[in-house]
């Protein structure tokens, strides 16, 4: 495989993770819920068990959004077996496709020296979408996919219910922000630590088995 | 037989049909017996009335001491002036109703959301009544 066919297939890889979050959240999971917001009963019940519902919120982004990954990476990203590169550029995709989403509208709106603390998250929200791609891959790597495709959705649950949790405290902002960078922290390591289930690439040559 | 694949997209796709069945309401609590159903629909029905008519008096009459403390005229005036931004009221869409708790005071409400269209939005009113049927929370949005 030539440096160019490395390259593209990279680029591919990328904005294959760019689409797995389109089609996790705007097409899928976005309409569903702003269909339910829709019904007086999702509304007594999320009124009467707010902490509750807002948990299920949660879990259910990690639902769609893992559940996407391990999908493309099962369809369309075979062999199971790759080099440590594809979950990070796939995961880069996910993040900036998300956070582009969440960004250019506020950049209309709000100036871009106000949104300091907008962009951090977002930069934070980036890494950890990589460190979770690494998850669900790392089951394929280790032939444990249902195990890891779990562990991915409760950990992307878990750092989404930060914000229900987190919300009645004082500096909830900041706090919230503090446990997002505790959690992507202790992911960077873990990613980092999962490389040697990979095939190892460290030049072009020695990839291609992509 | 069939790809482990194709097993664990069959568990996601549960998952998340679970979730959202949670989220649907599977989960919401029962009307005590303390309160009639129809008499709760009909009584919110009324606050929305007498808040479209701009009824100061008439929603205070219905509340209970502490409600009618907040429902200073200068906060029904904000509410009548939000509401009227909505246009001409133009009918209840849906309603739901649950009963409720307080798990300080254990006193029990029914609680009620409506969906209200007007002319140019549609408001959601989260409406609650004591077991008196006297008006203990009002919310919109």
């Amino acid at each position: 495989m030539t440096g160019d066919t490395l390259t593209e297939k990279r680029i591919l890889w990328f904005f294959l993770g760019s689409a797995c979050f389109i089609i996790a959240q705007p097409l899928l999971r976005l309409p569903i819920l702003n269909y339910l917001q829709q019904s007086t009963d999702f509304l007594l019940v999320y009124t009467l068990n707010p902490l509750l519902i807002g948990i299920a919120i949660a879990f259910s982004a990690g639902v769609f959004e893992e559940g996407f990954r391990f999908l493309f990476k099962q369809f369309l990203l075979q062999p199971a077996e790759c080099v440590f590169s594809q979950p990070v550029i796939f995961g880069l995709g996910h993040g900036i496709a998300e956070a582009l989403m969440v960004l250019v509208p506020a950049f209309m709106v709000i100036p871009v020296s106000q949104l300091g603390l907008a962009t951090l998250e977002r930069v934070l929200a980036v890494i950890l979408h990589v460190t979770l791609t690494v998850v669900v891959w790392n089951g394929f790597q280790k032939k444990q996919r249902a195990l890891y495709l779990v562990l991915a959705i409760t950990i992307h649950g878990l750092v989404n219910s930060l914000i229900p949790v987190l919300s009645p405290f004082p500096d909830s902002v900041i706090l919230t922000e503090g446990a997002l960078a505790a959690v992507v922290v202790v992911m960077v390591g873990y990613t980092y630590y999962s490389k040697k289930y990979y095939i190892p690439g460290r030049n072009s040559n020695e990839e291609t088995r992509i | 037989m069939k790809k482990p694949g194709y097993k664990i997209a069959g568990i996601s796709a549960f998952a998340a049909v679970v979730c959202f069945a949670l989220l649907a309401g599977c989960i919401g609590q029962q009307l005590s017996s303390d309160f009639n159903e129809e008499d709760v629909k009909k009584a919110a029905e009324n606050v929305i009335t007498l808040i479209n008519d701009r009824n100061s008096e008439g929603i205070r009459e219905l509340c209970t001491v502490r409600m009618r403390e907040a429902l200073t005229d200068d906060v029904l005036d904000q509410i009548y002036e939000a509401i009227g931004e909505g246009g001409q009221f133009e009918n209840i869409e849906d309603m739901s109703v649950a009963g409720t708790t307080d798990s300080q005071s254990g006193e029990e409400f029914a609680v009620v959301v409506a969906r209200a269209k007007y002319e140019i939005k549609t408001f959601t009113f989260t409406i609650s009544f004591t077991k008196q049927m006297k008006l203990a929370g009002l919310y919109y949005r």
